[in-house]
């Protein structure tokens, strides 16, 4: 691994030899902000190809050959998804809902787990590592899980969308691997002044867990904002319910599904061979995808404040 | 420090002592009650695994008949997965892309963590953290047009260079090239998902205490060794974490992303065992096959966990159970 | 113990059972996310309450003036509504397992949904499949046993069969008015199940395409003229203009021309996989088979002869560099910019595939549009591009078993398939989308047919929309108006549809009496067994005969790339035969037996 690492960055030790600190520092800066500016444009370029597609007009857009600007300017897309999408407001409220209360359920839940999972003494550490660790393997299958949920009655429920996944593994051992990193001395001392455990969670992990409680926070709204398929399959009756994947995915649907003729060959029979017909429509695809991403895109830029260098130790120091 | 943890060892000794478990487990009644939320997992994630019963049925939904008066069939759903050629053709192919992209992926999140770490300027860094994380949000059916667009023989612009540069003399149709497709998928997921799985190591970077850099810099000590000497090994249980997990992932390759990049030229190489279940049982509703499949995955999974678990512990004593 | 911890343990226990119950969480440490929380869960309740009193002063609202309208209605329209059950207001709701067409709700917001709701004095809330297939959909609806009041039973029509999902008909078409003007005794049977009994009307009536024709092998406008606008009816003519084209013209707007290409993205590789060849033989198309008319033998398409002949077709297209070198890489959409670009020559497909290109095309570039022949072999007598008049019982809608009152959905039915509800669903509303001639008949202006033949103005008005209530028999008359309920079949529509460059490209096929891009293909004639595609619907899923002829699919789609791109004659030939040898390791033979059985047992309802 280190070995490769070495090859990746330009000049790497070896070459340098006996260069001093200083010079090394320019040129690993130099070469820093070439790479940089590299993976800028590799992972910003297709974002700005999807909104100029998604500006362009629809019929024109099937020619294909459309990269940082719009060919047809044209507001249409937007049009059908916002305006002729009656649900889109109040779904995207329930997309916002889900995503902040998933989040406000699944930290604490998270934490505590993970705060457990630390204590070296505590006899049931073992079992219950397994138990989460496994979870991320292990499913009873589409069919099961939907009569096991049913059978809880969190059909036509808000809870379906933030109960289950309130714990994942995947969040619980990240975060257990974090809180494993903070001095031990901060909490025996507590302690030894005899504060609970829930005191020392709370109050003294949770302060010092920040950064990767927010990195938490972002992956869990992130995927709960990207949710739509536990809507259609417990909620997709229920109006009230419905989030703004789920709305998107059926302006997708509308316009992916036949059209035109292709009605006609259906009944005739002769599209008896591909009887799921597909049109694409490019330019609503990529409005949807910008009118999604935009906010929850929005939620890092606003988390990067609590990663902020040395807050751990200065914490522990003061 | 050191008077503190020997204290702790105390109390793990005391732990030992002849108790008793239950004992024990009433002193440490707190955690217990912090470790609740284990319930979540007992009855969202576990107690639906009854359905696994459905690989050894022939399974057909229906609420004419109770789940006991299914038809049992016993291993048979096995039998039939493994008597099938295909079957071992697409596990090679899960293994082979598995097997790259955590390669390829876990190095490159690893390698943009680090050096997004060294950005000095700060609203170069926080740019180039938003930025490469975008890419999670773009869906593989969009992602997928622009890597075919990107890499077509007729214009694409990697063929463009390729040719500008004189490295090859005729364009390459690289989406139709069996040996490429296992790099492509790789690659392409690195793409895709190397910002978002940076912001891990960058959260558990920000807990390194920055005076160890500080006399690093009194000892001359450059870039690139402050990086091995400290950056790394201060997140080295986050590294190992993540390593392992992603090991127990081996054969979940991803199935949207192999079924929309795949082409009628690439099946041999790009035929996962997720597009082949996909294929046979999921497109025609044989529901036991795919949990057989499943079952299947789990297992798998769980024995690489516990090698690379065991693995783990042998390196430097700590694993992650 | 101290009394501290008891109470702390206490509270946790609490707090857990808040969250599981109520859904949020209190952060211990932070009062204002815990207030945020409750605010969010009190907007929630609140929102949701609102909506509930829109909704419910809306379902109100909508009875009310159904009340008053209807009252006046009834006696307006009686002979529609004469017998049957009460037709009491109903809210029903009716599962249609297809992606909807429009993002809209075409019951209750378009023109025609809300003159239906007053006709049939329902409300009927549509649900469509989103995000998921068929028969996934379906799957989920059976294991729980809950059902929509109305199925459509799509593609699980054997799935809902299994299951008792819905209820037989019988008793209703029987008693109530109109099925019988929609269905006649062979249809019944048609759609009549193993038990004996029916359990859904199909709305798969047979019809013709009299403006564009389905499927065919295309070629560009600009080729035909070079060639003095012939018929292209003879394969070997329609390759070899296309390899002339492509010599003649090797570039159009500084890109290369595309001879010929294919789609192949794994949804849509029937055209290769079997859909394009056995047109060529002269069959029509039977989904994987081939039936062999005079001894109604099928026979799986994908080792045939001819499919052979389509693929070293193909092998020599791109061995002469005439076809598109992405032709097996590239995407749906990536299929559709080539077309759009005009530099495509030659394809074959079916037209509802490449409506889109076809449409971007006609702006970018018209004078190269593409059209469709019926290409054929040579010594191949008679072409079946346009098949059978075939009525498939396979598919439809039916009473679920769940439906609290069966009579008042199945009153909902009949009167659907009044002739009223059909020129509703069809032709719109009289005076606004139709007028009625001195004759009865009905006829569209000039306007009328513009906005008609838009689909999203169509649809907005929610004309040829909800499909799946067209139950009335396309090619027949409607008794009362003398019309035929499918305006796209009236002389009208063929009339007003074509565009000017289209008419001046007809123009020249004129004085051989060709007025159509229809009129060279050979009509449709009277349907004497069940289409094999409809059978293939018909096997159980779980058949090792259905799953071979899939299985044969995939392989097919696997190998015809390697043969296409042989390079030697020798090498195809190597490829084909071991092509040939994995297929016949699978039970295919069981599929054709079965489907052979099943087709001649189908006979005895078409006579």
């Amino acid at each position: 691994m280190a070995s490769n690492a070495q090859a990746q960055i330009p000049g790497g030790r070896m070459a340098l030899g006996r260069i001093s600190a200083r010079a090394e520092n320019v040129i690993f800066d130099s070469v820093n902000v070439v790479l940089m500016l590299f993976v800028c444009i590799v992972t910003l370029y297709p974002f700005i190809n999807t909104v100029a597609v998604s500006f362009n007009d629809s019929t024109d857009a099937v020619r294909g050959g459309i990269y940082l600007w719009p060919r047809v300017f044209s507001l249409k897309s937007y049009e059908t998804i916002l305006i002729k999408t009656s649900a889109i407001p109040h779904s995207a409220m329930i997309s916002a809902l889900r995503a902040i209360s998933g989040t406000l359920i699944s930290i604490p839940l998270s934490m505590m787990l993970a705060y457990v999972m630390t204590r070296k003494d505590y006899v049931l550490r073992g079992l219950i590592t397994k138990l989460t660790l496994f979870t991320l393997y292990v499913s009873g299958g589409l069919i099961p899980t939907f009569l096991t949920f049913r059978s809880y009655g969190l059909m036509n429920s808000f809870l379906v969308y933030v109960l289950p996944p309130a714990i994942s593994g995947f969040n619980v051992l990240v975060m257990r691997s974090y809180i494993a990193g903070i001095p031990f001395e901060l909490t025996e001392s507590a302690k030894m002044d005899g504060a609970s455990e829930y005191r020392i969670l709370f109050t003294i992990i949770f302060p010092l867990a920040l950064p990767v409680i927010a990195t938490i926070s972002l992956f869990i709204s992130v995927n709960q904002w990207n949710q739509w398929f536990d809507t259609m399959l417990y909620c997709s009756s229920t109006r009230n319910l419905s989030t703004l994947q789920f709305e998107l995915k059926k302006v997708l649907d509308s316009a992916n599904s036949m059209s035109g003729d292709a009605v006609l060959a259906e009944a005739l029979g002769s599209s008896g061979d591909g009887s799921s017909g597909r049109v694409t429509t490019q330019t609503i695809r990529a409005a949807m995808t910008i009118i999604s991403v935009v906010p929850i895109a929005c939620v890092y830029p606003f988390l990067q404040k609590y990663f902020v260098k040395g807050l751990t130790i200065g914490a522990v120091k003061g | 420090m050191i008077v503190h943890s020997t204290q702790a060892e105390a109390a793990i000794r005391g732990v030992g002592k002849p108790r008793g478990f239950w004992a024990t487990l009433w002193k440490q009644r707190q955690l217990v009650v912090l470790s609740l939320p284990v319930l979540f997992v007992l009855v969202f994630s576990y107690f639906p695994l009854w359905g696994w019963l459905i690989a050894f049925q022939n399974y057909r939904p229906s609420n004419k008949i109770g789940f006991f008066q299914q038809e049992w069939v016993g291993l048979r759903q096995f039998a039939e997965l493994f008597a099938d050629p295909k079957f071992f053709r697409a596990l090679r192919n899960s293994l082979g892309i598995g097997a790259l992209k955590i390669i390829c992926s876990y190095f490159f999140t690893l390698l943009l963590a680090v050096l997004v770490n060294e950005i000095r300027v700060s609203w170069f860094k926080r740019s180039v953290q938003t930025i490469s994380y975008l890419p999670h949000f773009v869906s593989w059916v969009v992602a997928a047009n622009l890597i075919f667009v990107s890499l077509s023989p007729e214009g694409g612009i990697l063929n463009e260079i390729l040719q500008r540069l004189g490295i090859t003399s005729s364009p390459i149709a690289f989406m139709g090239l069996p040996n490429a497709f296992w790099l492509i998928a790789a690659l392409s997921e690195v793409w895709k998902s190397a910002g978002y799985g940076a912001i891990v190591y960058l959260a558990v970077m920000t807990s390194i205490d920055p005076s160890l850099y500080e006399s690093a810099d009194m000892d001359g000590a450059g870039r690139i060794r402050k990086i091995f000497a400290i950056t790394l090994p201060s997140i080295t249980p986050t590294i190992k974490i993540m390593l392992v997990l992603s090991i127990g992932r081996l054969l979940s390759v991803g199935f949207e992303q192999i079924y929309i990049l795949m082409t009628p030229s690439t099946i041999d190489t790009a035929t996962t065992l997720e597009v082949y279940i996909y294929t046979f049982a999921m497109k025609l509703a044989l529901y036991s096959k795919g949990a057989a499949m499943s079952i299947f995955n789990s297992v798998v999974s769980v024995v690489l966990i516990v090698l690379s678990n065991t693995f783990a512990k042998l390196l430097d004593g700590e694993g992650i159970m | 113990m101290s009394l501290k911890r008891t109470t702390s343990l206490f509270l946790a226990v609490l707090l857990l059972i808040a969250v599981a119950v109520s859904g949020c969480t209190p952060a211990p440490t932070d009062t204002t996310t815990a207030a945020a929380t409750t605010a969010a869960a009190t907007t929630a309740a609140a929102t949701t309450a609102a909506e509930a009193a829109t909704t419910a002063a809306e379902a109100a609202t909508t009875a009310a003036a159904a009340t008053t309208t209807a009252a006046a209605a009834a006696e307006a329209a009686a002979p529609a509504a004469s017998g049957g059950f009460d037709r009491t207001p109903a809210s029903l709701k009716m599962l249609y397992l297809y992606n909807s067409a429009t993002t809209y709700d075409p019951w209750r917001d378009t023109a025609v949904g809300k003159a239906l709701a007053e006709l049939t004095k329902v409300d009927l809330e549509m649900e469509f499949l989103v995000g998921a297939d068929a028969r996934q959909k379906a799957s989920l609806l059976i294991a729980a046993g809950e059902y929509p009041d109305l199925l459509s039973t799509g593609e699980s029509s054997g799935d809902f069969y299994g299951a008792g999902a819905l209820i037989p008909l019988d008793s209703y078409l029987d008693t109530l008015p109109n099925f019988n003007d929609c269905y006649t005794d062979s249809y019944y049977k048609l759609m009549t199940q193993e038990d004996g009994h029916i359990y859904w009307i199909s709305y798969q009536h047979a019809t013709e395409n009299r403006v564009y024709p389905a499927a065919g092998y295309y070629l560009s406008m600009d080729a035909l003229k070079e060639n003095d606008y012939p018929v292209v009816t003879d394969f070997d003519e329609w390759q070899r203009i296309i390899i002339d084209y492509k010599k003649a013209h090797p570039d159009f707007n500084g890109q290369p021309t595309i001879g010929f290409t294919v789609p192949t993205e794994a949804v849509r590789a029937s055209a290769i996989e079997y859909g394009g060849s056995r047109f060529l033989a002269g069959y029509q198309n039977d989904g994987l088979t081939i039936v062999e008319p005079e001894t109604l033998e099928a026979k799986i398409i994908m080792n045939q002869d001819f499919q052979k002949e389509f693929v070293h077709m193909m092998f020599n297209f791109w061995n002469e560099g005439v076809a598109d070198p992405e032709m097996f890489m590239q995407t749906d959409d990536q299929y559709n910019a080539k077309i759009a670009s005009g530099r495509v020559v030659g394809l074959y497909d079916q037209r509802w595939a490449i409506v889109n290109g076809l449409a971007a095309l006609e702006t970018t570039a018209p004078e190269r549009m593409l059209l469709a022949f019926p290409v054929t072999f040579k010594g191949v007598e008679r072409e079946r591009y346009q098949g059978a008049r075939n009525f498939t019982g396979g598919q439809g809608i039916g009473i679920s078993s769940s439906a609290k009152d069966p009579d008042r959905v199945a009153q909902f039915l009949s009167d659907l398939c009044s002739e009223e509800a059909q020129i509703l669903l069809r032709w719109g509303i009289e005076g606004e989308d139709y007028s009625v001639a001195a004759d009865g008949t009905h006829e569209k202006s000039v306007e009328q047919w513009q906005s008609y033949s838009v689909q999203e103005t169509r649809h907005q008005r929610g004309i040829e929309l909800m499909t799946w209530f067209n139950l009335y028999p396309n090619l027949k008359e409607l008794p009362g108006c003398k019309t035929l309920p499918n305006p796209q079949l009236t002389q009208g529509y063929i009339e007003n549809v074509y565009k000017p460059f289209e008419l001046e490209f007809l123009s020249h096929y004129a004085d051989r009496g060709y007025t159509t891009f229809s009129s060279w293909f050979a009509p449709t004639y009277d349907a004497e067994y069940e289409v094999g595609w409809s059978i293939r619907q018909r096997i159980d899923p779980q058949n090792p005969a259905k799953i071979a002829g899939d299985t044969a699919l995939e392989i097919s789609l696997e190998y015809i790339p390697k043969m296409v791109q042989a390079g030697t004659e020798e090498k195809f030939e190597q490829l084909w035969q071991e092509f040939c040898g994995v297929l016949d390791t699978l039970p295919l033979k069981e599929y054709e037996v079965l489907a052979t059985q099943m087709i001649r047992d189908s006979t005895q309802f078409y006579k």
